[in-house]
């Protein structure tokens, strides 16, 4: 996988999700779907478990990052390294499973496998911080955020698919070994 | 990412990763903040333009759901609670080191200790007036202690001592002993208006004033409301002395004697059995005064 698209391609969606996902956002509700995770999605479909598993953890530190909160009786923002990394972690895993079973050149598959993921990364975030509430004492309500997270992950699969006509294209620039390159992606230069 | 250096990192910084999830507190990784902040601000020139085009193209929207800003009042209120408390607890440790300043001076040629403890409970009839103050004589409290409130209000004195607690006899308390006081013509100068005051069960202290009469004129000297009362009793330690009862509350004509005025006084602080924290004022060698 060619390490400079890779950091284009972060960098595009990390600012159409730090962008798009307010904007985005189902009614009055926190529920948003997630572009970074759709490009994670789209790497795990294609790279090795190697490529994945970075790719999961460099995308997942910058969700952590840039995931400010506050904790009670403070005025500054806090941050968490390792929540979103680690769900990423092993949602990409999922999707490296699943991968075998799937028509990599549909687009459905992107959404699929998109939903089915970002679900997974869910949960596990949200088990993190609720068990973070030990040692954080942080404004938390497991249910309330278990239930976001779900309608995000249906929203995410659901906005994986226009995603895909775009990002399928982009598969041999990626440089991944099993990218898409027929149908919706680029014929190769022979 | 294939080199095998960066394959043997791998599994230590997925180690790190779930170390930090799950374990090192948000509090200790204050300083991630700040990447986030380089990050939000290299990812600015794709959200910044997208973030604008959104805005101009839908109507303007908050991400929190009904039930996060639900949340997010609570806790904003719950800050606001706290930031208040704080600084009401501000405006108490205030008062408290200008009662202690006041109370060093006022008792410069009279070694005392000063100590706060808090109101611990009340006597089970609240008419005797009685406060368990968490203070006794492991602390250096003796039967020779008084008992202020904020602004050197003079509460009552210390009746009983144990070891860890000390009781509190309050000077309004109903059927309590008269006090000997004197009603402050001039600031700064012990001059004054001799009277004694009895509690009368209201919270307030009455008693007739003495006769006195302006030298020059010879007319009577009359307690105006508003004047300030301290305590002028020999019976009481001799670390109590002058301590401010409280103000004139109204003046009165005495129906037996034409030439004494009855007065009422209040302490400044007006429910002394509420009071929280107490300020004991304990004489460090024995004094004069009998309970």
């Amino acid at each position: 996988m060619k390490a400079v698209t890779f950091a284009l391609l972060a960098w595009v969606f990390l600012g159409l999700e730090l962008g798009l996902k307010a904007a985005l956002g189902f009614g009055q509700t926190s529920v948003a779907p997630s572009f970074v995770f759709v490009l994670l999605t789209f790497i795990a479909m294609a790279a090795t478990p190697k490529q994945t598993a970075w790719s999961a953890i460099i995308l997942g530190v910058l969700m952590d990052v840039t995931n400010q909160f506050y904790l009670k009786g403070r005025l500054q923002p806090a941050v968490v390294i390792g929540p979103n990394a680690v769900s990423y972690l092993v949602a990409s895993q999922l999707v490296l499973t699943l991968r075998g079973v799937m028509i990599r050149r549909n687009p459905f598959t992107l959404g699929f496998l998109a939903f089915v993921g970002s679900l997974v990364a869910s949960v596990v975030f949200v088990g993190i911080f609720s068990l973070r509430t030990l040692v954080d004492d942080r404004v938390w309500q497991t249910s309330h955020e278990l239930w976001t997270g779900v309608k995000s992950s249906l929203y995410t699969g659901v906005a994986a698919v226009p995603l895909s006509l775009v990002l399928m294209p982009l598969g041999p620039l990626l440089g991944m070994p099993g990218a898409q390159t027929r149908r919706f992606a680029r014929p190769p230069q022979s | 990412m294939q080199t095998p250096l960066i394959q043997r990192v791998l599994p230590v910084i997925i180690g790190v990763l779930v170390v930090f999830a799950l374990v090192v507190p948000a509090r200790v990784q204050g300083w991630a903040a700040s990447i986030g902040n380089a990050v939000t601000v290299l990812s600015a020139p794709v959200s910044g333009p997208v973030l604008r085009l959104a805005n101009m193209l839908g109507p303007n929207r908050s991400r929190a759901s009904d039930d996060g800003m639900r949340v997010l009042e609570e806790e904003n209120e719950r800050i606001k609670h706290e930031f208040l408390a704080l600084q009401q607890e501000n405006d108490r440790l205030r008062q408290v080191i200008r009662d202690l300043q006041s109370g060093l001076a006022l008792a410069d040629n009279l070694p005392v200790r000063l100590l706060e403890a808090p109101v611990v409970g009340t006597g089970s009839d609240p008419d005797t007036g009685m406060l368990t103050i968490k203070a006794g004589s492991a602390q250096g409290v003796n039967t020779d202690a008084v008992g202020l409130a904020p602004g050197l209000q003079l509460m009552g004195r210390v009746v009983a001592v144990s070891e860890r607690t000390c009781t509190l006899r309050l000077i309004t308390s109903k059927g309590g002993e008269a006090l000997t006081a004197m009603v402050m013509l001039r600031d700064n100068v012990p001059d004054g208006l001799t009277c004694t005051l009895t509690p009368v069960g209201d919270g307030s202290l009455k008693g007739p004033v003495s006769d006195r009469r302006d030298p020059n004129t010879n007319s009577p000297i009359e307690p105006q409301p508003g004047q300030t009362v301290r305590l002028d009793d020999p019976r009481w330690p001799r670390a109590s002395r002058m301590l401010k009862l409280g103000v004139v509350e109204s003046v009165e004509p005495n129906p037996n004697q034409p030439l004494r005025r009855i007065i009422t006084v209040r302490p400044t602080v007006l429910d002394l059995e509420r009071v929280s924290d107490v300020m004991l004022c304990t004489p460090t060698e024995p004094s004069g005064g009998k309970p």
